[in-house]
């Protein structure tokens, strides 16, 4: 077929605009559906923005956001399109600009580190931040992300540490039966690679306006409860409204192995821990787990470390050793994914969507992609996967 | 105010202010700021030039001095050859030991109950308190007691004290080096890997240096 001069100048037009558009299709996009954060082998940091997490392949140095590493890290807020982050004594929101993540607004927010944070509707945050100087003055921020400014800041005065027992940790927060609960514990420094965590995990009902505490309770069938959860989820609330958390004593957040690592509940209408209510975990798979994600219908996925893989805290996170298990809350029963193992401690490894958990693995052959549980089916099927650059994926969450 | 050698060491050791601390971080990630050149005036310039010139030039203008052979002088050049072998060969022993010695650096906190810097060629290094370190960065070794930072100004390759393991190191990065107080294991981790430590071991690490 001949074609005419001006045919032949259409079609090279054509292609010349297709292939403006591929390419600005390579890089990451604030309307994306899906952010994933990364670490790389050269030791930088990326995140990726894609809008399918069932299929493809990123070039994560070529198709990713660069992230400087003295700036930002794994535990950034991603919520709506923005990220959010704490540095240099200031809260901070960005959003992606010319391939990069560009400051919009910022809140002066000296000497904290924040332990937790809760989404109150689309643009109200809870924050709850310790003092970088004692780790143990636990304040509140009540921050609208759209004006970027603060509602409201309480510090909440817990009673006084157990003698050593010097810092303290938050675990979870949540707003339930018309209280603020915190979940919380307090840890021992021994030394500079050494600490460990008391016996109890400990829980504070706060007036939800106020701040003001109105009660303290205990409970010493295992100890941490959550954990940092700008870095790994730990808690849910079911369809109904019953709200469960799991309590981590493992060597990557308690460090108190005389304890279970298990799953407790808060019902829909009680303040207070349910007393007959436990999974324990270190029981069903005879290891400690970090991370927890509610799959719907009263289960969860788990995951789980295995003691005899890895030697200490040196490996931890170098070691392929973490394995997923679906966990039946109703009816104490603890199922092991066909998964490869995964390596990396604390990783907000699992985002459900769909009646689907998409898991990120990072493993033994260097692949790095997404696995598929279909969680009605429960067939597994691959999904999108980064390049050999990768290192780690840390984070999977819902960008838009 | 401007980032200097004093405002880094500062901020190394933990003591600026958060504004001095934001400008130093802002100024390690921005990579177009224009350095000015040496605060040197002309004249001075002019000065160090001639006195640089003044110090070379007599050994230029010297001439090379010819003499006549005679049998004996003869004789006696061969021994000379032979001696100044021998001494250049004695002198270039002597300069390898003194180079080894030279490049096994060490550094010592184990009385400072803060941390301390160091800004040396090939690299930095902050010692946390009561560590101490010796390194020789051509081969690699380093031992160390105690938790410190170093970020390398080339690339290297650490050994693992005790152990064939290596690592390769980073032009620029960020590297913290543990030791297990159980394990007595050598544990090294970049600025990023850090996370996956549990809090409580990170925020002993934030107490101590001041750049995560």
């Amino acid at each position: 077929m001949q074609l005419k001069p001006i045919s032949k100048f259409l079609l090279l037009l054509l292609i010349v605009v297709f292939i403006g558009c591929s390419s600005r299709d390579q890089t990451s996009r604030p309307n994306d559906k899906y952010s994933l954060y990364i670490m790389n082998k050269n030791l930088g940091n990326t995140i990726v923005t894609v809008n399918s997490l069932d299929s493809g392949i990123v070039d994560i140095l070529k198709q990713g956001i660069n992230l400087p590493t003295q700036y930002f890290d794994r535990s950034i807020i991603i919520h709506d399109g923005y990220f959010y982050h704490i540095k240099n004594a200031k809260f901070r929101k960005f959003e992606i600009k010319e391939n990069a993540l560009s400051e919009i607004a910022a809140i002066a927010m000296p000497d904290e580190y924040i332990e937790n944070m809760n989404w109150q509707g689309k643009d109200t945050l809870l924050i709850f931040t310790v003092d970088n100087k004692t780790y143990s003055k636990l304040n509140y921020y009540k921050i609208d992300v759209k004006k970027f400014e603060v509602l409201q800041k309480e510090q909440i005065a817990l009673p006084p540490a157990p003698s050593n027992f010097s810092t303290v940790s938050i675990g979870f927060s949540t707003l339930h039966n018309k209280n603020l609960i915190l979940g919380y514990t307090y840890n021992k420094v021994i030394n500079e690679t050494d600490f460990t965590t008391i016996d109890t995990m400990y829980f504070a009902t706060l007036d939800p306006q106020t701040l003001q505490i109105k009660s303290i309770n205990k409970d010493s069938r295992s100890t941490y409860p959550g954990g940092i959860n700008t870095v790994q989820s730990y808690s849910f609330h079911d369809e109904i409204g019953n709200f469960y958390f799991m309590s981590c004593p493992g060597i990557a957040l308690g460090n108190n192995l005389t304890k279970p690592t298990a799953i407790f509940r808060i019902e829909k209408n009680s303040s207070i821990i349910d007393p007959d209510y436990c999974i324990n975990l270190t029981a069903a798979t005879k290891n400690h787990a970090y991370g927890m994600w509610y799959i719907g219908n009263n289960e969860a996925i788990i995951r789980s470390e295995r003691k005899d893989r890895y030697t200490d805290f040196s490996d931890h996170h170098s070691t392929y050793q973490f394995e997923y298990y679906r966990v039946e809350l109703l009816k104490n029963k603890v199922t092991k994914l066909d998964l490869p193992f995964d390596k990396g401690t604390r990783k907000e490894s699992v985002l459900v969507e769909n009646g689907k958990a998409y898991i990120t693995i990072d493993d033994k052959d260097d692949n790095h992609q997404i696995w598929i549980y279909d969680i009605k089916t429960k067939k597994i099927n691959n999904g999108l996967k980064l390049n050999h650059e990768t290192n780690f994926m840390v984070r999977v969450d819902k960008l838009n | 105010m401007q980032v200097d050698h004093k405002l880094i060491e500062k901020y190394h050791l933990n003591q600026c202010t958060p504004e001095e601390r934001n400008l130093v971080e802002e100024w390690l990630i921005d990579d177009t700021l224009d350095f000015p050149s040496l605060p040197i005036s002309q004249a001075d310039k002019s000065h160090i030039q001639s006195e640089i010139w003044e110090n070379i030039s007599p050994h230029i203008t010297e001439s090379p001095v010819i003499k006549k052979e005679n049998l004996i002088k003869k004789r006696l050049r061969y021994i000379a050859i032979a001696a100044s072998l021998l001494i250049i060969f004695g002198f270039y022993i002597s300069k390898n030991n003194i180079d080894k010695e030279i490049s096994y650096a060490i550094f010592d906190n184990s009385t400072g109950p803060n941390s301390k810097y160091f800004d040396k060629n090939n690299y930095e290094l902050i010692l946390g308190k009561h560590a101490t370190a010796k390194i020789n960065i051509e081969t690699g070794e380093f031992f160390s007691l105690g938790t410190m930072v170093i970020i390398p100004k080339k690339d290297f390759e650490f050994n693992f004290t005790g152990t064939r393991e290596k690592k390769e190191l980073k032009n620029g990065e960020t590297y913290f080096i543990l030791n297990s107080k159980n394990t007595g294991k050598q544990i090294i981790l970049s600025q990023s890997e850090l996370t996956f430590l549990a809090p409580t071991i990170q925020n002993q690490l934030k107490l101590q240096f001041n750049n995560i």
